[in-house]
């Protein structure tokens, strides 16, 4: 469905995994090639779009960064870079980043995976192995003698 | 949270646990989540934007899965030597970006395997409390202040090509009419630099990775520059310098006119400051290409070039990245 606002801005509706719908300008939503592709194939006319793979509030936190970098020039770019900062700062911790990883890259949104991905590389600078492996809960399949050659080899890099 | 439900008696692994309690786990959508894999492509994106060589080695050693996509997904990478190589920096300066010993460069080449650049930064030892070994006592004698040098090694099979760019501090430039020198030294390109740069060329290149590119090693004896901003120049044009007349004004007009200097690095970018007067730290620079023979850089000089503000830029570039801190 698409409802036109008074300043003639076509309105774009976005429904989540959850059943959860999101009514966005065309412009913010087509921040999203993914989006912008489902857009320009037709698939806004006939009702709302349906995003399989993000939930309600993961969506909602999207639809917050496309509005802001919408809305921004290039004028403004030290501003939206500590918006920037604020914003993966209030997603707090790397669970909810994974999933707004997840989402920006299904969505296609560059800036956003970019901004993410740079902030959970950030996030595992200098951490342990077995820090990274809580993390992502990912199994250490190493041999014991196989873990003792990787940490022998690159001993420096443990320490 | 999870220890609400027992758990099995045995567990053969992790996911065996995991699918068990499914049904438990559905209920929070939040605890669900942390069980959430993270997928191939999100974790090469992130790794690839990962800059910290010894985070790179800690990540590879997490599963065999993350080994490899660390070795698939590092195309480029900075590594930080000190030279001499066995003497540390300051624990101070060691926090900041962490230095390889030199032993390690045979691993860390083939666990990067699909590495195509690689940089080479040296940090002189010297002068930081250690110049107790030799080596530490010839370099601080030899090397001054502002001294750079840069091997760039660049691969255009068959053929390897090497481009060495130097520039040495020689004195200051002041726009006052009385004074246009206010100091200026008699310098030369010493062999030291680039000694110290081929070594650890030499130590490196025999363990590159076969699609390797480009490999950059760059070093520097920066300080904290005291001067407006940095003025290139080949000998030819600082001759034609000395011999202008002495009434003749060293100005920003002329130091931005083409031909005068091979590139004038503005101290400030917005130039609000028109009046004031200059003094700009001069250095000395030239550039030579080279071939590399059996792996050895051939003495021979290939071509005698004039620089360029590409090669000045570049030479900059790889000094410039980490605030001078070096």
């Amino acid at each position: 469905m698409s409802i036109t606002t008074e300043n003639n801005e076509k309105m774009i509706t976005l429904m989540s995994s959850d059943g959860e719908e999101f009514v966005v300008e065309e412009a913010v939503a087509a921040q999203s090639q993914t989006i912008k592709h489902l857009i320009e194939d037709g698939c806004s006319t006939e009702g709302s779009i349906p995003l399989p793979n993000v939930t309600g509030r993961v969506l909602s936190e999207v639809i917050q960064y496309c509005k802001k970098h919408s809305s921004s020039d290039d004028k403004e770019e030290k501003e939206l870079e500590a918006w920037d900062a604020e914003f993966v700062k209030a997603a707090d911790d790397h669970v909810a980043l994974t999933d707004l990883m997840m989402a920006a890259n299904f969505l296609d949104i560059k800036g956003l995976l970019d901004l993410v991905a740079q902030t959970l590389a950030n996030m595992i600078t200098g951490k342990s192995p077995e820090e990274v492996r809580r993390m992502w809960n990912i199994k250490n399949d190493f041999t014991p003698e196989e873990a003792e050659k990787v940490r022998k080899e690159n001993q420096w890099a443990f320490e | 949270m999870l220890m609400s439900s027992p758990p099995p008696p045995k567990l053969p692994n992790n996911n065996y646990y995991y699918s068990h309690n499914f049904t438990t786990l559905r209920r929070s959508p939040r605890l669900m989540d942390h069980f959430k894999k993270l997928p191939d492509d999100l974790t090469f994106i992130i790794f690839s934007k990962l800059k910290d060589p010894k985070t790179l080695l800690r990540c590879s050693a997490v599963s065999k899965h993350f080994s490899s996509l660390v070795s698939d997904s590092t195309r480029s990478l900075t590594l930080r030597i000190s030279y001499p190589p066995d003497v540390p920096c300051s624990p101070h300066h060691h926090h900041h970006h962490p230095h390889i010993p030199l032993s390690a460069i045979p691993a860390l080449m083939k666990l990067f395997r699909n590495l195509k650049h690689l940089a080479i930064k040296i940090c002189l030892a010297a002068g930081r409390g250690s110049s107790s070994s030799p080596v530490s006592r010839r370099l601080e004698e030899h090397l001054h202040d502002g001294d750079m040098c840069m091997l760039n090694v660049v691969w255009c099979r068959p053929h390897i090509r090497v481009m060495i760019s130097e520039a040495c501090e020689i004195g200051m430039l002041s726009s006052s009419a009385s004074s246009r020198w206010l100091r200026m030294k008699p310098r030369r390109f010493h062999p030291w630099a680039m000694e110290m740069n081929s070594f650890f060329f030499h130590r490196v290149y025999p363990h590159c990775p076969k699609n390797m590119q480009r490999l950059v090693v760059s070093g520097a004896k920066v300080h904290r520059a005291v001067s407006g901003g940095k003025v290139f120049m080949e000998a030819e044009q600082l001759n034609r310098l000395a011999f202008m007349s002495p009434r003749a004004v060293v100005s920003r007009g002329w130091l931005n006119r083409e031909g005068n200097v091979v590139y004038w690095l503005h101290k400030n970018a917005n130039d609000d400051s028109k009046l004031e007067k200059l003094r700009e730290q001069v250095l000395l620079t030239h550039c030579q290409e080279r071939l590399l023979r059996d792996g050895h850089i051939t003495l021979r000089h290939l071509d005698r070039r004039f620089v360029t503000q590409t090669d000045v830029k570049e030479m900059l570039s790889a000094f410039d990245s980490d605030e001078g801190d070096y």
